[in-house]
């Protein structure tokens, strides 16, 4: 997609966002205050955009019975008028089932996915099943997650895969460990490890590892980001996209290393109005303020792609950023190590 | 020595020139907001600018200042140069007041009337009276002219610089602490006169009755205040008062006489005490008992002792190192610093976690809301983990003492803003990790503003409480309350100040400070008996007893040479005197009550810049190829500010000129630069936009447009800095960002540059302050510009690099330094010159500098250098050009020879 139409892109979903955001927010706070013990529904927007699809716009909706959960999902893209699905059931966050075409997938360079997951959270099932959290085994519990996802179905298609996508089975392990450290330091390494065959020649096997270290104190975060594939059957747009913030163009590899620290700061805090809930949900509701905040960084960021060298293999680039949390948005200013500046608005980024 | 003095007043001004390209002053967290609606009252001595919720207070400091202006007058011979001009805003709630001189004398008291809510009777109470009085007479002796510049200015005449050729003691103006903005206390005044007359001023003078202060006598300013005095004393008291003062100082090593005590007593007697003084200093120390020292010199505080006895903690403060709290062991083998930071006095507790019992300092810390007030959150410290945790947040705790028999509960006084002060008992609720769950509080008394407590402790078994309580008209006495807050009644009562309660262990004492025998001593009333015996001799005074739990030593400050310090001596009850009894002291007939001017000698109408701003002194501007003078002003509140540089370029001869205006006043803040140079002219105009201005933050805009050499450019700048945690590593970051478009909308080129500092404070520290490490990152690129990387100073430095030794379209640099404090000189020279000279701390650092310039980065390309520098606080000129000298050498690692460098490096 190009660069133009990305940002087109992201302004609508800017707009979107400022509608939909809030509403759904007091929505969402709404149903928490008075929600049943039994009957537990959360409510989130989806507001995403694919090559595929362009910008897709839905919701997800939780309802929770018991020790079930269903998870049921429904969007509908703007460019192909296509609607996309899925639906899935969870029992006590230890396992989950679901079926579904929708626009996310664990296969590195792909935007979509079609078929049967199943999941399972490692940990809560230990929890499940009696396991006991004591000593360092229970602190290292309490910190961290561990979980794992298989699939059996279709990859979206690229634009040069003519429609039809690869037909995949793959397995992948998420672990998430968090420390924290003295004089308010904090240590978070993430690790993530996939594998699959295609299943037209279940003998070969593709496979993913990416790893990523953060250390944080105060407003100040030191990252580290390494990745590595294996890709013999040449699946098409398997590839680690690198995500500088300095860089105009997407940078991609199959071996990289990252490295980057950043300052951010909050600006401060625009209260844009309030909803009053009495007037939606009656009388003792009260008012929902809606307020945006507006943080802002510096960055620099380096590293090596070390399966084929840009340049002279080298990459550092810097720059600021203004990051509206509540809408998920990013504005950079960036200049990369050649002296190419890039401006970009970015959306969907997580705090 | 003068012409080197007089050559760093040249280059300071120089630099000082050099700035007038920079914007308007800052808008400083401790300035009056330029855009209330202000008013001002015109006496004939004195010029009062107020918000008119202050009308009340602007009648009383104007009456004060017209006593100040007679009384000054009359003992320091001298008048101001100019109408000085009281500016009362209401910014804090801790009462703040600051002195500038240049261009205009001008007073500023914030929150002057701290405890009142009902006018003018209350204004008596409140310390403006004396604040106006000590801050007019600071005006009156800061700028009288000494007989140097007497001479001078016969001979310049008063055209050139009459407002600078005045400065005298010009040591004591600059080493006062900033932090808070005090400025020239009353005792300091009182001892100026003391040394140049010798005679003591008289109650009526100063109009400050002893029973109308409502402070302890202390003050933050004691120990760098002290120091200078004595120096003073040596040089200026009659021979018989200064051998008398040598002896007590040889015999002893304290010096019994001190600013604050003073203010103390002043108020009462000061000729007696006076006399008590020298007839002490002549006398031979009878056998008193040793006392053990635990603290250092400065500022010691409310001792609390470990439950087990074998340590203790105290509050600290030094003009010259961060306040905190330290902790000391019982024989004082050990002194270290425990919490840095503004804190109230603690007490010692105990947790249970689990079947273990940890040690937790529980005390008031005061942190700055967003709104640059003051909120003393109440703060629990543990000993085993360091850990330290807030237990209330948006309350203002001013004192906590732990139940010695209920690790959970706490005897809490709370100030309300608006209503007075209220006493708590606050109940912990924790959980089984020893963390606090919940507070239940218990109000047992709400105290009007013409009553507080001021110190308080809690009886062995919990069920009474002992408070020093301060009464307005009544002083300050000792009752007793019972545990539900219903039975009130009096211990101690009579016109002797009486302060700082503690029970001893075993509950059969009550001991308390006391000022009935002028210099305050600490007393002991055994609870059965009702007999009150003496328990110190300390000379200068004794304050804040604590008894050990083991009952075998009893802490307490003592004030002496060294300021406050803690001091501990064997706890024996059977060794003491029986105490004088309270006498009535001699009021002083002729302290008439402070009356309101009559309304024909003020006038009153809303505030106007627009005299002030008539400029009324020019300074010669000299460097190198250019002559010429220039002026700065700003009207008091700094609604407008400006600087003009008027000379001539030697060589080819041309007229140079500089304007800048900022107006506050307006959002957002305005700001104009006009230069004409030889080679054009350029002009800049800004408009600022202050986002968020605190003690802990400052955010602001500025969107810009320059005009140089046919370009024009379009600027966006923001401005950064926040203060994070507290204590030690606390960190104070700052970001600076600048876009700039520049040239014409059909081709334009652009430019980005970035900064980025950070300075950590480490938790070690020598005697002159803390070690910090700090880094600074700079980038910038342009598609059309260049950047010039090296020099020891400029926009790019390097260290052992020159200027220039790389140029680029893009750079980045970083520096890291380990910095130490090495000398607090704070050494001041030359006060009757026209150019004063004030030396600050010393400090040197180890550095690492690294940078590359080149219109592709490459870190394979970037120049390293390491070494040393010192940095010496230098003020120039009457606090008008404040810098740091900068001396080192670095060594660059792809060179063979280290470069030396000399930088000054100006802070306007």
């Amino acid at each position: 997609m190009s660069n133009h139409r990305r940002q087109r892109l992201a302004t609508i979903v800017l707009l979107v966002g400022l509608i939909v955001g809030p509403v759904t927010v007091a929505l969402g706070q709404t149903d928490s205050a008075e929600g049943s013990p039994v009957v537990t529904p959360g409510l989130r927007p989806v507001i995403t955009s694919s090559e595929r699809d362009g910008l897709l716009l839905g919701f997800n909706v939780d309802l929770g019975f018991s020790d079930w959960t269903t998870t049921v999902g429904g969007a509908y893209g703007l460019n192909s008028r296509a609607v996309r699905y899925t639906a899935g059931l969870q029992y006590r966050q230890v396992a989950s089932l679901s079926y579904g075409d929708w626009p996310e997938s664990d296969v590195r360079g792909r935007e979509g996915e079609s078929g049967i997951q199943i999941g399972a959270d490692l940990i809560a099932l230990y929890r499940w099943l009696g396991g006991r959290e004591r000593g360092l085994v229970g602190q290292a519990i309490q910190q961290s997650t561990l979980s794992g996802t298989g699939f059996v179905g279709e990859l979206w298609p690229l634009g040069a895969e003519d429609g039809t996508g690869p037909s995949v089975r793959y397995l992948n392990l998420n672990s998430t460990l968090q420390w924290p450290l003295p004089f308010g330091f904090q240590l978070e390494t993430r690790g993530e490890y996939l594998t699959g065959q295609p299943l037209a020649s279940p003998d070969r096997t593709f496979s993913t590892f990416h790893s990523r270290t953060r250390l944080s104190v105060g407003q100040t975060q030191f990252q580290f980001e390494m990745g590595s594939l294996d890709n013999p059957v040449a699946l098409p747009g398997l590839q680690f996209d690198l995500g500088l913030r300095s860089y105009a163009e997407r940078v991609q590899a199959e071996r990289y290393v990252l490295a980057a620290v950043e300052q951010q700061h909050h600006l401060l805090t625009a209260s844009l109005f309030q909803i009053n809930l009495a007037q939606i949900f009656g009388a003792g509701a009260g008012s929902l303020p809606v307020d945006m905040r507006l943080l802002g960084s510096v960055f620099f960021e380096g590293g090596w792609i070390l399966d084929e060298p840009v340049s002279d293999g080298a990459l550092f680039g810097w720059g600021v950023s203004l990051f509206w949390p509540e809408l998920e948005t990013r504005l950079t200013v960036g200049v990369n190590h050649e002296g190419d500046p890039n401006l970009s608005l970015e959306t969907g980024v997580l705090p | 020595m003068r012409t080197g003095i007089t050559a760093l007043g040249i280059v300071g001004l120089c630099l000082l020139a050099l700035s007038a390209s920079t914007s308007g002053q800052p808008h400083s967290s401790w300035m009056p907001n330029p855009r209330l609606d202000w008013q001002e009252l015109n006496a004939e001595h004195v010029r009062v600018i107020y918000t008119p919720d202050l009308a009340d207070a602007a009648q009383i400091a104007a009456a004060a200042a017209e006593r100040a202006h007679a009384h000054w007058e009359k003992r320091l011979g001298a008048t101001p140069p100019a109408t000085p001009t009281l500016v009362l805003t209401d910014r804090g709630d801790a009462p703040r007041s600051r002195i500038r001189l240049v261009p205009h004398p001008v007073l500023y008291l914030d929150h002057p009337v701290p405890q009142s809510s009902d006018g003018w009777t209350t204004l008596h109470g409140s310390g403006l009276v004396a604040q106006v009085i000590s801050g007019y007479g600071a005006i009156v002796d800061r700028t009288r002219v000494g007989e140097f510049s007497a001479d001078l200015r016969a001979v310049v005449g008063a055209v050139a610089a009459p407002g600078v050729a005045k400065p005298l003691y010009l040591s004591e103006g600059l080493t006062v602490p900033t932090e808070l903005g005090q400025a020239t206390s009353l005792p300091e005044m009182v001892t100026r006169v003391w040394d140049e007359t010798g005679e003591w001023p008289s109650l009526a003078e100063l109009s400050a009755p002893h029973v109308q202060q409502n402070g302890l006598p202390v003050a933050p300013t004691a120990g760098a205040m002290g120091r200078a005095w004595l120096n003073q004393l040596a040089e200026a008291a009659s021979p018989s008062i200064d051998a008398a003062l040598s002896q007590l100082y040889a015999e002893r090593p304290v010096v019994p006489l001190m600013a604050d005590p003073l203010f103390a007593t002043i108020g009462r007697s000061s000729e007696p005490f006076y006399r008590r003084l020298i007839g002490t200093a002549s006398q031979t120390p009878s056998a008193k008992p040793e006392t053990t020292r635990l603290s250092p010199s400065g500022r010691s505080l409310d001792p609390t002792w470990a439950p087990d006895g074998t340590a203790l903690v105290y509050r600290h403060d030094h003009a010259e190192r961060r306040p905190g709290l330290r902790l000391a062991t019982a024989q004082g083998e050990v002194d270290r610093s425990l919490i840095d930071g503004r804190v109230g006095p603690p007490t010692w507790s105990r947790m249970q976690t689990g079947s273990a019992q940890t040690a937790t300092v529980v005390y008031p810390r005061t942190r700055h809301g967003t709104d640059g007030r003051p909120i003393m959150d109440l703060v629990e410290y543990r000993l085993d983990s360091g850990v330290e945790r807030r237990l209330t947040t948006d309350e203002r705790i001013e004192d906590v003492v732990a139940f010695p028999n209920d690790p959970s509960r706490f005897l809490v006084t709370r100030s309300e803003p608006g209503l007075g002060q209220s006493l708590l008992v606050f109940r912990l609720i924790r959980n089984a990790q020893g963390d606090v769950r919940d507070i239940v509080r218990r109000v047992l008394r709400t105290f009007a503003s013409d009553t507080r407590v001021l110190g308080m402790d809690v009886a062995p078994d919990g069920e009474r409480f002992a408070l020093s309580l301060w009464k307005r008209h009544d002083g300050t006495d000792l009752v007793s309350l019972d545990r539900w807050g219903q039975t009130m009644t009096s211990i101690v009562a009579g016109p002797s100040e009486t302060r700082d309660p503690a029970f001893s262990p075993d509950g059969q004492w009550l001991l308390f400070a006391d000022d009935r025998s002028d210099v305050p001593q600490i007393y002991a009333q055994n609870r059965e008996s009702r007999e009150t015996y003496q328990v110190t001799e300390a000379p200068a005074g004794a304050f804040d007893p604590a008894v050990s739990p083991t009952g075998d030593r009893l802490a307490f400050v003592e004030f002496g040479s060294g300021g406050y310090t803690v001091r501990t001596l064997s706890y024996d009850p059977t060794r003491w005197p029986r105490a004088t009894p309270i006498s009535d002291h001699e009021a002083d007939p002729s302290a008439p009550a402070l009356t309101p001017l009559p309304t024909e000698d003020v006038s009153t109408a809303p505030y106007r810049a627009g005299a002030d701003l008539i400029p009324n002194y020019w300074l010669p501007l000299l460097v190198p190829s250019n002559v010429g003078v220039l002026t700065q002003n700003a009207d008091p509140i700094r609604q407008h500010s400006y600087d003009v540089s008027l000379g001539l370029q030697v060589a080819p001869l041309d007229l140079l000129y500089a304007f800048s205006y900022a107006n506050t006043q307006i959002y957002p803040n305005l700001s104009i630069q006009l230069r004409g140079t030889p080679g054009g002219s350029a002009e800049t105009v800004r408009f600022r936009f202050p986002l968020q201005i605190d003690l802990e933050s400052r955010r602001a805009m500025t969107l810009g447009w320059r005009h140089e050499g046919g370009d024009n450019a379009f600027f966006l700048e923001g401005h950064l800095r926040d203060v994070s945690g507290i204590g030690r590593f606390e960190r104070t970051s700052r970001v600076n960002v600048e876009g700039a478009l520049i040239g014409t909308p059909q081709s334009p080129s652009h430019r980005l540059q970035l900064r980025w500092r950070e300075r950590i404070r480490l938790p070690v520290s020598s005697a002159t302050g803390a070690h910090h490490l700090s880094f600074d990152v700079q980038t910038a690129w342009s598609d059309e510009d260049q950047f010039r990387l090296g020099g020891a100073s400029g926009p790019f430095p390097l260290r052992g690099a020159p200027r220039g030794e790389a140029v680029g379209h893009q750079l980045a640099r970083a520096s890291l330094a380990y910095r130490v404090p090495v000398w607090a000189i704070q050494w001041a020279c030359c006060g009757a010159t026209p150019w004063p000279v004030f030396l600050d701390t010393l400090a040197s650092s180890l550095f690492v500098d690294m940078g590359t310039a080149s219109d592709t980065l490459d870190p394979a390309n970037a120049k390293l250098s390491a070494g040393v520098e010192f940095q010496l606080g230098v003020s120039l000129g009457y606090g008008l050009a404040e810098g740091r000298l900068r001396a080192g050498l670095a060594y660059r690692f792809d060179t063979d020879s280290p470069e030396l460098f000399l930088h000054f490096e100006p802070r306007f």
